[in-house]
């Protein structure tokens, strides 16, 4: 009897993991369909002929060349500001204890966690012409005319663009740097070289993996941009995306659209195969074997003041502006004195508890349809035989096919949603939300089975039952708290995002962050920072605890 | 004989710990660092070698004053416990990279250091990646690295703490071989008693 009753429960069991395998199967196949499928009907519409509209034929005009122009112009010069930010702060934070160092490494979670649309309205407030900067200059100056114009240009963009990634550039830069061996550079200096050479031919060497990558994903991000362009852009200052954005939906021009998004995809998949290659060596870089040598103390006047300095700086150029948002939800629409006006006002929307429970709901499923898709894949890939793994896991191939939804942008995913289900629904957001945040659920995944053991692996696939056993009783309980954090991060992601909503423009359906591009775009700043606190606060919230996960399961 | 290496009153505190030390070491002469863990030898090591700042006293190197000098100017060679040896580098570009520092062309340096190559019994390893290579064969690269500039002074940081016992015990005849043979002045930082008896004339004990 008690044998029969154990066959019974293993049957169970048996059947409960072949479910839990069905779901990952599912997930995973909803997922790239979510992405390849309007993807490909939204890239389509470039070879259809539309009807004839006031822009004409689509062609490679002038136009759109200019926009592309504008794009990668404003995209490389905003990665090599993060890079150029990144890179001192990185060594700060390699090398050096000091009163900030946390606070520089915690920044990391503002390009994942504070939505583009916060940090347009950031620089609207702290450098706009009746920002926070220009009222202080006037005043302090006695001038007629606020001093700082350059907002809304390309300069405005960068600036904005550099300072919000530059945490990426840091974070990845300061990962490969801690784990350089300090006797190398010391090697260098008592064999006659100079400080210079030593970092350019010993330092820079093993970081050029973390630098390379860094730039691409920042690059990628600004490239595809959307929001901060349509609030910052002034005239001439139009993207791809936001062409993208007119051609579709204001023009209803589709096959221009099409065209533009085939000419943006095109232009972004080197850049993300650039990506995927240096990702591979940054794995190396920051590998788990390399031990981490001592930090020293700030030492002489020199090293203290160029930390001050620079500290001084990140907090004009990020920290500022982000706090002015704060600041400005709890401000009087006179200036004198705090009110919680704007709040009030902000609370008792009717769309705010709906928009609440969308940004929560949507970023829930999304997270789950995600992970579950991501460690699927990543499973299948760890627990196939050797030759079968060494067919599909081809070292590029491998990193780079997963990280292909960064070619598009939710500008270009949308147009193809709209094309595909014209009116849209929340399932609809919950798939294309799933779709682009998905190579970050994956990422995770990746790192986390990758730290599994091949041996316990192995042990794994020769004590179960079959893959789907080994892949529950064993990977998913050593990766658990990955898996977590991978989720944690799809839903900060989901939250932020604003550009899908608006694409997809789905009658009745009102996120937080749609709800606060639209109360910015129509100047009532009090109650947009309101509402970007409460974004900001659901994503930092969920992003921080995502990150203890992270660091939890890495050590 | 004038002592090529003079230490003299060096200092160097930390909160918890101080070392200090005043030793002589005469041209072609080898030292041994002698301690219990954590007394300062490796520190010591690094004063002399101009990657740590003493809080007192003065090193004299050739009779110069070198304690304010930079470490590539001090003309002394370097061999540290991990080895230190650059991983993106290859073999003979490892050996060359003094050479390189000090104004000769890549060709020559590659020349060069593919005699050095051959001297500690590396011939046709130039080409390697100095991550395929063993223990041992590592551990020559640094030695021949360190040689290459011509130092007439090479400090050790416990060479051969990362090798086994038989390849400790070859090595160290080698090591003390090429000191005789070349004739530098060497300080090695070891807490194993027989190595520094085998490679130095004499030891100096910290803490």
């Amino acid at each position: 009897m008690p044998d029969r009753g154990r066959r019974g429960r293993s049957r169970r069991f048996a059947a409960f993991e072949s479910a839990i395998a069905a779901f990952g199967l599912v997930a995973l196949l909803a997922v790239l369909a979510s992405f390849v499928v309007p993807s490909i009907v939204g890239l389509a519409r470039a070879f259809v002929p539309g009807v004839p509209t006031p822009t004409g034929a689509p062609s490679l005009n002038g136009r759109i060349l200019r926009a592309l122009r504008f794009t990668v112009v404003e995209a490389a010069f905003s990665a090599l500001l993060a890079l150029a930010v990144g890179l001192p702060g990185a060594w700060l934070v390699a090398r050096r204890d000091f009163c900030g160092r946390r606070f520089l490494l915690s920044l990391s979670g503002v390009p994942l966690c504070v939505p583009p649309a916060i940090v347009a309205l950031a620089f609207v407030l702290f450098f706009g012409r009746s920002g926070v900067v220009n009222d202080a200059l006037m005043r302090l100056f006695g001038l007629s005319e606020p001093p700082i114009g350059a907002l809304y240009s390309l300069a405005g963009i960068v600036v904005a663009h550099g300072f919000y990634n530059f945490p990426v550039a840091l974070r990845t830069i300061s990962r490969a740097w801690e784990r350089v061996p300090r006797e190398e550079s010391e090697a260098a200096l008592v064999l006659g070289a100079t400080r210079f050479r030593a970092f350019r031919t010993v330092v820079l060497p093993r970081l050029a993996g973390s630098i390379l990558s860094s730039a691409a994903l920042v690059y990628l991000y600004c490239f595809f941009s959307f929001v901060i362009i349509l609030l910052l852009g002034g005239p001439g200052g139009t993207t791809l995306e936001v062409e993208l954005y007119q051609a579709a939906r204001s023009d209803l021009d589709f096959a221009r659209a099409g065209l533009i998004a085939l000419v943006e995809v095109a232009a972004a998949v080197p850049v993300v195969l650039l990506y995927a290659a240096s990702q591979a060596r940054v794995g190396h870089e920051i590998g788990p074997a390399a031990l981490s040598p001592p930090r020293a103390r700030l030492s002489g006047l020199t090293e203290r003041a160029c930390a001050a300095g620079y500290l001084f700086l990140v907090g004009v150029f990020l920290v500022g502006p982000l706090a002015s948002v704060v600041v400005r939800s709890f401000a009087r629409s006179d200036g004198a004195g705090l009110s919680l006006a704007a709040w009030g006002r902000f609370l008792s929307r009717p769309s705010f508890l709906p928009a609440l429970a969308t940004t929560c709901l949507v970023g829930v499923f999304a997270a789950i349809l995600s992970t579950a898709a991501g460690f699927f894949l990543v499973a299948a890939g760890a627990l196939s035989p050797p030759r079968a793994r060494a067919t599909i896991a081809h070292p590029f191939a491998d990193r780079a096919v997963p990280l292909l939804p960064l070619a598009i942008s939710s500008v270009i995913l949308g147009f193809g949603w709209t094309l595909l289900v014209p009116r849209g629904n929340i399932l609809v957001l919950v798939l294309a939300q799933s779709a682009l945040a998905w190579p970050f659920a994956w990422a995770q995944a990746r790192a986390a089975v990758d730290r599994v053991p091949r041996p316990v692996v192995e042990v794994a696939l020769v004590c179960s039952r079959g893959r789907a056993d080994a892949a529950i009783r064993v990977l998913l309980p050593a990766t658990s708290r990955s898996l977590l954090s991978g989720a944690a991060l799809v839903f900060a992601i989901s939250a932020g995002e604003a550009s899908l909503p608006l694409v997809l423009s789905i009658d009745g359906l009102e996120t937080l962050s749609l709800l606060l591009f639209r109360l910015a775009g129509s100047y009532r700043f009090a109650e947009a920072s309101a509402a970007a606190t409460v974004v900001a606060l659901l994503s930092a919230s969920v992003f921080l605890f995502q990150d203890a996960e992270r660091k939890r399961s890495v050590s | 004989m004038s002592a090529h290496l003079i230490v003299d009153g060096i200092v160097k505190r930390w909160p918890d710990r101080v070392v200090e030390a005043s030793f002589e070491v005469a041209p072609g002469e080898a030292v041994a660092l002698v301690g219990p863990s954590g007394s300062g030898k490796s520190t010591l090591l690094r004063i002399i070698a101009g990657l740590v700042e003493p809080d007192e006293g003065r090193v004299l190197i050739g009779g110069v004053d070198a304690t304010g000098l930079a470490p590539g100017k001090r003309g002394v060679g370097m061999v540290f416990q991990d080895r230190a040896l650059f991983a993106h580098l290859s073999v003979e570009d490892n050996v060359g990279y003094g050479l390189v520092s000090a104004g000769m062309s890549r060709r020559a340096a590659r020349a060069e250091a593919a005699a050095w190559l051959e001297r500690v019994s590396l011939a046709g390893f130039g080409k390697r990646r100095v991550d395929t290579l063993s223990g041992g064969e590592a551990q020559r690269v640094a030695l021949a690295r360190a040689l290459a500039v011509g130092p007439a002074l090479v400090l050790f940081d416990e060479p051969l703490a990362a090798l086994d016992a038989p390849l400790r015990r070859r090595l160290r005849a080698e090591l003390a071989g090429y000191q005789r043979e070349i004739g530098y002045a060497a300080v090695y930082v070891t807490h194993d008693e027989e190595e520094a008896a085998e490679l130095a004339g004499r030891r100096v004990s910290l803490g």
